[in-house]
């Protein structure tokens, strides 16, 4: 059995298995199945489309792998949904046929089939392209004979069902693309629908078949590598299923579409896993906490799940009745609001969490999101090598929120992932002779203080940075010298003092020199030239460059040390990247008071640490495509490995997966930091 | 009497495939150690492996590999062999090479037997007598 870690870590990949499935089939008709007699081996479990086909050690055509993937046909196995099951099999090259009895007449009927042609019945002959076909019956009763596509493959019957029942896989599939989608903005993020779009072939037009699909039919997605596909995804039907020239097109939406007007009801429920950690006495809490700002919004709810060991559904239905606000909206709060750090919820620490106390809604597939009080698991480093089209930019700033016309302001002391790009980290190695200048960092730099007067360099977290450098010589093998730390105070190696553009600093040793300097270029504009103030909210263009001067022209001086920042990546700023006060407007008001220990009720909890949690999101977003599928969906948590070597945690907000001609790639969109 | 065919042991990944003519070389070799072991005097439980003509329609069954493993164990018992490793169920690409290395490995230890028992036809002979190994040796 392969898996999809070992795919993804191959730089070829076996093409993903793709199953979209979506199911017209018409449940009030029972149907049986009998006259299978000239098959090889059957249990004629036709009608269970959800269990997959065993593989078994079949030797017909050029054998079945040795992947450990295929069982050996035991008779006595018992068909299930875990085991699989066999359907029907003829014989190699020989015809197989089926009779099928319904409880009342059929207009048509959907067989999922390999290794066969065509069909027959007394209706005709239908051509076989792909696994699916969908043949009129008109009847109540039919029998089906179907012909081998090669003397060497037998026919092997997976299901025949009353109705419609599209089956695409990659046999039949041209392309399919999911973009699972969650809103990660600061302020105002709506709840975004999730979408599938499908391409496939039939080769008969079935336009009137395809005219009578309704709205909000199912269609469930699967994908992977055989005996390690992802879990299933449900989406619906949006708009019109056309047909033209072979090829049918589906767009179809996530469970977030059937949320559409203030009447709606929602649930949440606590993840599975959470209430096998906890104790019953925090699940209350969570409730307590839940109902609370429920109450306090005036949302009335009912209880439709009661929590328990040994029943952990815990279901909360509400429905807004006062405020009429849209249900969506409500969504969004949740998703964006019950962040919140010091709920006072003990964790297992033997279960793999930590402390934290931190809980909030995840993501939950078809949109219905759930609570879930840890960190998402940070389920996958990713290489920014291993990326293509990576793009980086910074959204805004906050200092301070007014929430419902309720002004609270924290102090934006320590931004998430601000200064990252800017920390000390010691730069690429590259080597430079006589009369060679380098540029070391050549880039936007956010809300720095230039006092050109003093020389100094800083920022408003009191993080300091200058282009110290750390040269070392190739006459008579390498050796290292001391980082130069430029004249004035320093902290832990960071120069304090700004080297100006007319005082370069310099390293003199083994024969050679190395000047640098780091260059604000926008300072340039200010018409003072001594002291500019603060420039907190303004972006500069710093450079940090430098130049090497040796009486030996022989000798190469490697450069490394503090680059102010190596990712080749660039980054861009939004439009709200001078912004610093937001407005929340949330359907969720009132105050909940939690515990910090147990029993105690002194610390609120909301707003108050919701909005602490906005202050704490990180103003830094990207997006990146990667090679294949990393299994993961939007609120994911992934490692992303920066091309220098630096470790950010991210958060996924968007994922495009696009299955076609074979191949995957996902474009995936993030923010840093742990939404 | 079966013919014997150059095991294949070095599969060596899980894209190699099982075929109609590998059972049929495995089985056919089961069959061959039988079958030599018998004619050499050897008592091996059970009888010979009862089928040898695979072709593409079989889709091999749990009780023919079960029995497939009886009789590899039979041989491996009669000959004083006891596998590092034994065969299982699991359809890998390393558990056939294992199936098919212990088929060589009996092979080759039945056939040294043999020329062992050859060998000892000569002890007495004044050529072969005071040969160190078989002299007063294990098969005097």
């Amino acid at each position: 059995m392969t898996t999809i870690n070992e795919q993804n870590s191959n730089q070829i990949r076996k093409p993903m298995e793709v199953y979209v499935r979506m199911d017209l089939s018409d449940k009030s008709i029972t149907m049986t199945y009998s006259g299978y007699s000239s098959a090889k081996i059957a249990d004629g479990k036709l009608d269970q489309t959800d269990w997959k086909m065993r593989k078994l050690t079949d030797l017909q055509g050029d054998g079945y792998p040795l992947d450990s993937s295929c069982a050996l046909y035991n008779p006595n196995t018992t068909a299930s949904a875990s085991s699989g099951k066999i359907g029907v099999r003829g014989n190699i090259g020989q015809p197989v046929s089926v009779t099928i009895t319904g409880s009342s007449v059929m207009d048509s009927a959907t067989i999922i089939v390999t290794g066969a042609s065509s069909v027959s019945h007394d209706g005709g002959t239908s051509a076989i392209i792909g696994s699916s076909v969908i043949v009129s019956i008109e009847d109540s009763s039919a029998t089906l004979t179907f012909s081998p596509k090669s003397a060497d493959r037998r026919v092997e019957i997976s299901d025949i069902v009353p109705g419609v029942m599209f089956n695409v896989t990659n046999e039949n599939m041209i392309s399919c693309t999911l973009s699972l989608r969650a809103d990660l903005s600061i302020v105002d993020p709506t709840l975004p629908e999730s979408e599938l779009n499908l391409e496939f072939y039939n080769d008969e037009d079935i336009s009137e078949i395809l005219a009578a699909i309704p709205e909000d039919t199912p269609i469930t997605y699967r994908a992977g590598y055989d005996g390690d596909l992802s879990p299933e995804r449900k989406f619906y039907v949006a708009g019109q299923v056309t047909y033209k020239d072979n090829v049918i097109s589906v767009h179809a939406v996530d469970a977030v579409h059937l949320i559409r007007n203030v009447d709606g009801a929602f649930s949440l429920s606590v993840d599975d896993e959470m209430v096998e950690d906890m104790t019953l006495t925090n699940l209350y809490r969570i409730e307590e906490f839940f109902e609370s700002v429920l109450d306090a919004s005036r949302i009335t709810y009912e209880e439709t799940g009661w929590i328990g060991f040994n029943d952990p559904a815990y279901v909360r239905r509400a429905t807004l009745v006062e405020d009429g606000s849209d249900m969506r909206q409500l969504f969004a709060d949740i998703m964006n609001l019950f962040h919140i750090k010091g709920l006072g919820i003990y964790v297992d620490q033997s279960a793999g969490y930590d402390q934290s106390e931190e809980f909030w809604p995840s993501y939950v597939d078809a949109g219905r999101p759930k609570l879930q009080f840890q960190k998402s698991p940070k389920s996958r480093v990713i290489q920014e090598s291993d990326c293509a089209d990576v793009i980086r930019s910074i959204d805004r700033k906050i200092e301070s929120i007014t929430f419902n016309n309720e002004i609270i302001n924290i102090p934006n002391t320590e931004s998430v992932g601000r200064w990252e790009f800017m920390s000390a980290q010691i730069g690429k190695v590259t080597s430079y002779k006589n009369g060679s200048a380098f540029v070391a960092f050549d880039g936007y730099a956010y809300n720095w203080v230039f006092n050109l007067l003093n020389k100094e360099i800083s920022n408003s977290s009191a993080v300091y940075a200058t282009s110290a450098m750390m040269p070392t010589s190739t006459s008579g093998g390498y050796h290292d010298v001391a980082p130069r730390v430029f004249a004035g105070d320093n902290t832990a190696g960071f120069g304090t003092k700004l080297v100006g553009p007319d005082t370069p600093q310099y390293v003199n040793d083994y024969g050679y020199t190395v000047y640098t300097q780091v260059v604000p270029w926008n300072a340039y504009y200010f018409p003072d030239e001594y002291w500019f103030s603060n420039m907190a909210g303004m972006w500069t263009w710093l450079q940090s460059r430098g130049y090497v001067s040796s009486s030996d022209e022989s000798l190469e001086v490697r450069i490394s040390g503090m680059a102010l920042a190596k990712e080749s990546s660039p980054i861009t700023v939004g439009d709200g990247a001078e912004d610093s006060a937001i407005e929340i407007k949330s359907t969720l008001l009132g105050q909940v008071y939690g515990s910090t220990t147990d029993g105690g009720r002194a610390e609120e909890i909301f707003p108050s640490k919701s909005l602490q949690s906005l202050f704490d999101r990180s103003p830094n977003t990207g997006s990146f495509t990667w090679k294949g599928d990393p299994r993961m969906q939007p609120r994911d948590v992934f490692t992303f490995v920066r091309l220098d070597g630096t470790e950010i945690d991210c958060t996924i907000e968007q994922i495009d997966l696009e299955h076609v001609g074979g191949g995957t790639t996902a474009k995936i969109t993030y923010r840093e930091g742990i939404v | 009497m079966a013919t014997w065919t150059e095991p294949v042991t070095n599969r060596a990944s899980g894209s190699a495939r099982m075929t109609y003519k590998d059972m049929n070389r495995i089985t056919g070799n089961l069959v061959w150690l039988y079958d030599y072991l018998t004619e050499q005097g050897v008592t091996v439980e059970g009888s010979a492996y009862s089928k040898t003509d695979w072709t593409q329609n079989d889709i091999v069954t749990y009780d023919q590999w079960m029995e497939l493993r009886t009789c590899l164990s039979a041989v491996c018992s009669a000959i004083g062999y006891r596998p590092e490793k034994a065969p299982t169920n699991t359809m890998s690409y390393t558990n056939i090479n294992n199936v098919e290395t212990i088929e060589l490995i009996v092979h080759d230890m039945a056939v040294i037997l043999d020329d062992l028992a050859r060998i000892n036809h000569w002890i007495g002979d004044p050529l072969y007598s005071g040969d160190d190994i078989n002299a007063g040796g294990l098969y005097t």
